[in-house]
């Protein structure tokens, strides 16, 4: 039994007398850190290290080379960083070494510039005002400067032009799309030819335009209100290309008073007598 | 012998099908309005928030702002921590997540570097009138990192922060470190 306890006594002294972990030295020393280039040599007589690079927002392990005096700290990503103030951290058993570095990218990645805008739909019966807010982002989600714009975000309140069609911010960018819809009619031109065969009126209410003379948006409803014998028809049509078409049955004698509405907007009155 | 040839084709079929369904891919992710989110439950800074965007977001969109800008550094202190990337991707936009990636190998926890992000100080600069866009300058938030010999130092820093709206919250996009100071 006083074997035994010697013996756990014994133990615990050689545990004690365990030497402490020193902190290994910096041998080429940087404040700035370009990534992936990373290469750090270590000056240690230690050698069951861990190591990373903790990066403002990520830890990033890095691998371990030992060498006759202590060990190299590598890199093997080549994907650049967020950049930003960072520590390497080296582990040994529970010993942490921190240094404190700043982590940059070596090479200028490729910058896209990003372009919001809203709404990403413009009447121009409403307002052809657009929000526009834009930034530079590199590949690596790090803001940087838009050229020649010592400021990270831009805004700005355009007015586009009124032409209807689909547009992008960016021409390469399908999401930043958006689209300048054709507004309502301002004038309805309606003409009618009589199908003698068939003992019809063909009837055709177009082109419809808006004011910045876009085509008025296809599938918009044309109602054609017409009077004969004292009672009053009403058909409708959706716009196609800028035109809608009725057929009226009419027999050849009788006549007709017609217009066509769309909307808000209607027609001069038109007599037809077939 | 009919009746071999009967049984072995039916043995043979429902080994088909249950070899078909032990091939299909089940995941274990549930719905997000399933899951409770403890990293950012266990959360707590505060926020200030002031805007000086052109267009100006109601008190509900700065609200909402606020809890989601909170979760989200409770998800970066915790992949700061442990670069467990999958935990926040709630609050990361796709090429944000794509980055994180990038520098994932498996989860570290021998940095022994806590933070703590005590206070924010969120400037909206521009503010899209789909409420879609934000992006912001934090002026002054103050960190808090303890080491494992329990020792502690404070900072405070200056970060401009691009978040988009998608799905049901804000998710960081882009970020710039403007600079970090140690604090008195």
């Amino acid at each position: 039994m006083t074997k035994l306890v010697a013996l756990i006594l014994l133990l615990l002294l050689l545990n004690a007398c365990t030497k402490p972990v020193q902190k290994p030295i910096w041998q080429n020393p940087q404040s700035i850190i370009s990534f992936p280039d990373v290469q750090l040599q270590f000056k240690s007589t230690t050698n069951n290290w861990s190591a990373s690079l903790v990066s403002f927002i990520q830890p990033i392990q890095l691998s371990i080379e030992y060498t006759s005096d202590g060990f190299i700290l590598i890199n093997d990503n080549k994907n650049g960083v967020i950049e930003g103030p960072a520590q390497i951290c080296l582990t040994s058993g529970d010993q942490y070494f921190y240094y404190r570095v700043n982590l940059i990218n070596k090479e200028g990645s490729a910058v896209t510039h990003k372009d919001y805008r809203s709404p990403k739909t413009v009447n121009p019966d409403s307002s052809l005002h657009q929000q526009r807010i834009v930034h530079a982002i590199n590949q690596y989600r790090n803001l940087v400067y838009p050229e020649k714009k010592l400021q990270y975000f831009f805004e700005e309140d355009m007015l586009l032009s009124p032409k209807a069609g689909n547009y992008r911010a960016i021409s390469s960018e399908s999401l930043s799309g958006y689209y300048v819809q054709p507004g309502s009619c301002v004038n309805v031109p309606v003409k009618a030819l009589y199908n003698t065969a068939k003992e019809m009126l063909e009837v055709t209410a177009g082109p419809l335009k808006d004011k910045f003379d876009n085509q008025v948006a296809d599938g918009t409803a044309v109602a054609f209100m017409y009077s004969h014998n004292q009672a009053t028809y009403r058909m409708e049509a959706a716009l196609l290309k800028g035109y809608a078409t009725v057929f009226i049955p009419a027999k050849r004698g009788s006549t007709f008073s017609l217009k066509a509405k769309v909307n808000e907007t209607t027609s001069a009155t038109i007599q037809l007598s077939p | 012998m009919l009746r071999i040839i009967f049984i072995s084709v039916i043995v043979l079929a429902a080994g088909l099908l249950f070899l078909q369904g032990r091939l299909l891919e089940r995941s274990n992710d549930k719905p997000v309005f399933l899951t409770t989110d403890k990293i950012a439950d266990a959360h707590h800074t505060k926020i200030d928030v002031s805007v000086q965007s052109v267009y100006k977001p109601d008190s509900i969109q700065v609200e909402t702002l606020k809890k989601d800008y909170s979760n989200l550094w409770a998800h970066l202190n915790h992949l700061f921590a442990t670069n467990e990337v999958e935990k926040g991707k709630e609050y990361y936009t796709e090429p944000w997540f794509r980055q994180l990636c990038s520098h994932y190998k498996n989860v570290i926890e021998l940095t022994g570097i806590v933070r703590k992000d005590v206070s924010h100080q969120l400037v909206i600069q521009n503010w899209s009138s789909d409420g879609l866009v934000c992006t912001a300058i934090d002026s002054s938030v103050v960190f808090k990192y303890t080491y494992p010999n329990k020792s502690s130092s404070s900072t405070k820093a200056k970060i401009a922060v691009v978040m988009l709206y998608q799905g049901d919250h804000w998710r960081i996009d882009a970020i710039k470190i403007i600079e970090e100071l140690p604090a008195n």
